[in-house]
């Protein structure tokens, strides 16, 4: 193959992996759980009423909330658990925090350019009846704006619940 | 020939590797204009038939901005999109009411080249030792929502937040009625 017609190839490879990283920033999960508890054993949960500590618009308001629970109930419905208004196994209860982050873009060949994100972090909780923590899912978010964040945040919640039930437990 | 053939090559890889830089090095600046519509999958918004113009919100406070002209201008294009869309706008027993609010943050560059934060956020700690207050706003970044609220049970069925990136206050006070015209384009929604 023609050396330069190789080197577009590389280019548009480049090209192709480059573009999406621009547009959304980073993603970054946790999970920590009671390695002591059978989660086998867990059938039914309850969703319980999310804490919001954001002074964005599209965040702190009703229709998140209910996105988001929309959201967890997928998830967990689609791993076989059911919803249970009463004695549910578990409680699952979530918070969501964001702030603004200015940053300066230093890798453009042009003048440093100041760069704006949003940085938000959702924490999904799993607690038994008496309160315990039992899992725990942390899933940092950046974005570029905070239409954007929002967006992400009830998709991410549906990403760190696939990471339940922890494996062989 | 070959050699032709070869050096036509590379100077179209050339010109496509400069084409690749800039939309790779312009897509992020594209994405600063976005806009988030949620809302409420449990009401019917066929039964939605009357609106009432409530509460009106200017959270910056910059000349260019709190003027009842920004207020009339907003408000002007919420209705004229809502009544373009058949609902009738009620001053008594409206099905939903609708208010909106304009907030943001201005910034400054420093020296560094940072961004920072001229006036103090409401609800947030004050910036009295913000070395940069003075310094001279380079950019807003403004916000414009849209709620509307079911006058029968007082909760939030529909909101639009419209977020972009302006060049100046007075920018943002020209722009604002856009966002207001983009975001009940949106509307009513339409169930997946």
């Amino acid at each position: 193959m023609n050396g330069s017609i190789r080197s577009l190839l590389r280019l548009v490879m480049l090209f192709a992996l480059l573009v999406p990283a621009a547009g959304t920033l980073a993603g970054d999960r946790d999970v920590s759980y009671d390695s002591s508890v059978d989660f086998r054993a867990v059938k039914t949960f309850a969703i319980r009423s999310g804490q919001i500590d954001s002074r964005k618009a599209e965040i702190d308001n009703r229709l998140f909330r209910l996105r988001m629970e929309d959201s967890i109930r997928t998830a967990l419905v689609r791993k076989g658990l059911r919803e249970a208004a009463d004695h549910a196994d578990v409680l699952v209860t979530y918070s969501v925090q964001d702030k603004n982050v200015a940053t300066v873009e230093r890798h453009r060949q042009t003048a440093a350019t100041p760069e704006l994100y949003t940085e938000g972090v959702l924490v999904i909780d799993f607690t038994n009846a008496s309160g315990s923590l039992l899992w725990r899912g942390t899933w940092h978010d950046q974005e570029q704006s905070g239409p954007s964040l929002s967006r992400k945040l009830s998709e991410d919640a549906g990403k760190l619940l696939a990471k339940f039930p922890p494996k062989g437990r | 020939m070959l050699k032709k053939v070869a050096c036509s090559h590379r100077r179209a890889a050339a010109r496509l590797a400069t084409l690749l830089a800039a939309l790779a090095a312009f897509a992020p600046a594209v994405r600063a204009s976005d806009q988030i519509i949620d809302f409420d999958h449990a009401v019917d918004f066929a039964a939605v038939h009357t609106f009432a113009l409530r509460g009106t919100s200017i959270q910056i406070d910059r000349p260019e901005l709190r003027t009842p002209l920004v207020v009339q201008d907003i408000s002007g294009t919420v209705r004229a999109a809502l009544l373009a869309r058949g609902l009738k706008e009620a001053a008594n027993d409206a099905d939903v009411l609708v208010d909106w609010t304009v907030s943001g943050q201005r910034f400054a560059i420093n020296e560094w080249r940072n961004a920072v934060p001229l006036d103090d956020i409401p609800g947030e700690r004050p910036l009295r030792g913000n070395p940069w207050r003075n310094l001279p706003e380079s950019f807003v970044e403004g916000a414009l929502t849209v709620d509307l609220t079911a006058r029968s049970s007082g909760l939030l069925i529909w909101r639009g937040v419209y977020r972009n990136r302006e060049d100046s206050s007075g920018k943002l006070a020209h722009e604002l009625a856009g966002y207001a015209k983009k975001l009940l384009a949106g509307y009513p929604p339409r169930r997946k």
